[in-house]
């Protein structure tokens, strides 16, 4: 018994001195990087999902939503210093105003290099459980969230450049800790912030109030134009041509998520595409060319249009599948001439229109924390 | 003082008693109706083929000396899937589960993934008797296709919008897609793909397969169900279904009728 206190005694008096004598952060954690004092206690986010929309979101487990850690990942999506030079940060590219795009056909990094894709909505991505990016290859959020920082032509910053900031930043450790409950400055890691951003996304929906979910609802009446090009979009018919649209943007989303070829690049044989997207991903030569198809609502905001930006307006988007799309081995089936007349395509356009989301793009939990 | 044998008697009883108490109990809860007697669970397995061949996606197989054809997506849904017995004439049905999605879409040659596994849905609690078929429903029940994707958590069958057809306000109930050569030409023109979206109330079909299915205690068994998507093309003796030249897409409310029949069609190409 003596001999287990006298032990311990010992001990005690040793890491004492050993403080004393070297500044080690094990040592001083509770004064500077310790967090305990602030309360971990995070309320749940009680995500709103208009009607019309999928009654759920698919919620990894270990990632649950909270209000704390949709604050942080506003913060954090919305601040500069996660790129190298502080002068870009995700918003820069992700624009609220455009429905999360930057409305340039290809965006520079921060070293000016630009990419070879344009820039994605980022609407209703919560929903997508079939990839991220043009071409998929990315599972999840948290996953896709670690990538733009280090990219070198987008943020070219390394994460542990990154998390230093972090760490001796006036408000971060205590925002990681209220979202996270973690004990100290050094338990900031890539991956809650990369959490946190990730639960930002996911909040970022549709408010189920554009003029089409109004319309569906009976609150508003379709112009004979709207209601033309909403009949043509889904091949509802009654005299009008079939333009085939609602197979692959179909409701809820406008977007089926799948991966398909719309007749964007010529291609001789499925190894000629300029950008192989999908193929990229799984090898199979019968996915180059396929790009996962993006959703159309808010459409209007996120000019210019396609993987690579190359069509200008939505009038060039309906000339482009009224055209039945370039030639290449596996252009998918619905791809053909359309036969749109000037009218159809006008009517075809006014329905488009119907699914700007002014509710989302004027909400101001979306925008940035900053300003 | 301490009776050593009258307590082991008597902690053995109440082990017993709970042991019963809780056999009873999961007995109940299996078949709350009535004593249905032992039940298994069956598991059905279906696996996508061309005649005898296992079918993959993408790749070309013969349709006759002449003409190819190709597949790309082949999903449906299967609904109200029950085990058949024959008492004095009248078919008496016993649940097997309510509705899937059969999707061989994912099975190509370079991510074959488990294509001989094929894929199974297994029903639960079905009592051990000696059945004389499946029946099964191909398509979405009326009451269900009046629901659409957005009102299902996301895995559920009924959740995928690719399935679903705003223009019908339907579910499309089977999704056939892919190429023929008609022309023979040795490639697969634009002109020259197929596809089929099946489905509105009026197109719901039911495939009968008859077959002696004997359930045994204690064996948890597995039926495989070949759809032999040859069989929606050519008949037995090799000459065609109907001529997929001529009607190459469903998506109009005109094409109802032969909608209609393509599902007549497509319930003739399952076999166990
Ligand atoms: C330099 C511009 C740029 C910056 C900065 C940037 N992105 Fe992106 N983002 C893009 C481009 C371009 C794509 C499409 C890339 C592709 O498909 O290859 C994309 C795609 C995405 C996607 C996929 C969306 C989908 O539907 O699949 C997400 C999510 C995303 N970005 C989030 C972020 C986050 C979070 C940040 C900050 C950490 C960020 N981005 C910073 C340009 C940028
Ligand atoms: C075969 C499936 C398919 C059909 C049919 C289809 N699309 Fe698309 N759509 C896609 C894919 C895939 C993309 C992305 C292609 C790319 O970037 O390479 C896309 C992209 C778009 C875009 C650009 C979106 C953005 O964020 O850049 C618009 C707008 C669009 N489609 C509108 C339409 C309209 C209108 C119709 C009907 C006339 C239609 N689509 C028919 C698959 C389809």
């Amino acid at each position: 018994m003596s001999r287990f206190l006298l032990l311990t005694f010992l001990a005690g008096l040793l890491f004492l001195i050993a403080c004393k004598k070297d500044d080690s952060m094990a040592c001083n954690a509770t004064e500077e990087g310790g967090l305990l004092d602030i309360e971990y206690d995070p309320s749940p986010y009680n995500l709103v999902i208009g009607e019309g929309l999928p009654v759920s979101m698919p919620i990894p487990t270990d990632n649950p939503l909270t209000v704390e850690g949709v604050e942080l990942g506003r913060h954090l999506f919305y601040d500069p210093i996660l790129s190298v030079d502080s002068s870009m940060s995700c918003a820069t590219c992700h624009n609220s105003q455009s429905s999360f795009t930057d409305n340039l056909r290809f965006s520079p990094g921060v070293d000016g290099i630009f990419g070879k894709r344009s820039a994605m909505s980022l609407l209703d991505l919560g929903f997508n459980q079939n990839g991220f990016f043009w071409g998929g290859g990315v599972a999840t959020l948290e996953q896709q969230a670690l990538m733009p920082i280090t990219d070198p032509i987008e943020m070219h910053n390394t994460w542990d450049n990154v998390i230093e900031k972090f760490q001796e930043h006036p408000s971060y450790p205590q925002m990681f800790r209220r979202a996270f409950g973690i004990e100290t400055r050094e338990d900031i890691t890539k991956e809650l912030a990369a959490k946190a951003i990730a639960q930002f996304e996911r909040i970022l929906i549709s408010s189920g109030n554009s003029l089409y979910d109004r319309a569906i609802r009976g609150e508003y009446f379709f112009s004979d134009a709207e209601l033309n090009g909403y009949q043509m979009f889904f091949d509802i018919g009654s005299g009008l041509p079939d333009a085939e649209c609602g197979h692959c943007h179909n409701i809820p989303l406008f977007t089926t998520n799948e991966y398909t070829n719309n007749g964007l690049q010529e291609a001789a044989t499925l190894e000629d595409f300029k950008d192989k997207g999908h193929g990229l991903i799984t090898g199979d030569p019968f996915d180059n060319g396929t790009f996962r198809i993006p959703t159309l609502r808010n459409i209007t905001k996120s000019a210019p249009y396609m993987h690579d930006g190359s069509l200008a307006t939505l009038e060039e988007v309906i000339e482009h599948y009224n055209s039945g799309g370039k030639h290449s081995p596996n252009k998918d089936g619905l791809l053909l001439p359309l036969g749109l007349t000037e009218e159809n395509k006008r009517d075809l356009l006014a329905f488009l229109k119907m699914l700007e989301d002014p509710d989302f793009n004027e909400n101001p939990a979306y925008s940035s924390p900053f300003d | 003082m301490f009776d050593k044998e009258r307590f082991s008697v008597k902690f053995l009883s109440l082990v017993l008693s709970g042991l019963l108490f809780l056999t009873l109990q999961t007995g109940c809860e299996n078949n709350p109706d009535d004593d249905l007697g032992p039940i298994v669970d069956v598991e059905i397995n279906f696996k996508a083929q061309f005649d005898d061949e296992l079918l993959l996606m993408r790749k070309n197989y013969q349709l006759d000396d002449s003409t190819e054809i190709r597949f790309t997506r082949v999903s449906f849904y299967v609904s109200d899937v029950v085990l058949l017995k024959n008492i004095n004439g009248e078919e008496e049905e016993t649940d097997v589960f309510d509705l899937q999605l059969v999707d061989f879409t994912d099975f190509t040659e370079v991510n074959p993934g488990n294509v001989a596994d094929g894929i199974s849905f297994v029903g639960t609690n079905v009592p051990v008797d000696r059945y004389d078929g499946i029946k099964m429903g191909l398509g979405v029940p009326a009451d269900l296709n009046r629901t659409s994707p957005a009102k299902y958590d996301s895995g559920h069958p009924l959740a995928s919008s690719l399935h679903y057809w705003q223009g019908w306000q339907s579910y499309m109930f089977a999704m056939i897609e892919g190429a023929i050569d008609f022309n023979g030409d040795g490639n697969f023109d634009s002109d020259e793909n197929f596809l089929y979206h099946l489905g509105s109330d009026d197109a719901y079909e039911s495939t009968f397969i008859y077959d002696t299915l004997t359930l045994e205690e204690g064996k948890n068994p597995t039926f495989e169900v070949k759809v032999d998507l040859r069989r929606l093309f050519r008949k037995t003796d090799g000459t065609p279904v109907f001529d997929a030249s001529d009607k190459k897409t469903t998506h109009n409310p005109d094409d109802f009728a032969f909608i209609s029949q393509l599902m007549l069609y497509f319930s003739q190409v399952f076999s166990l």
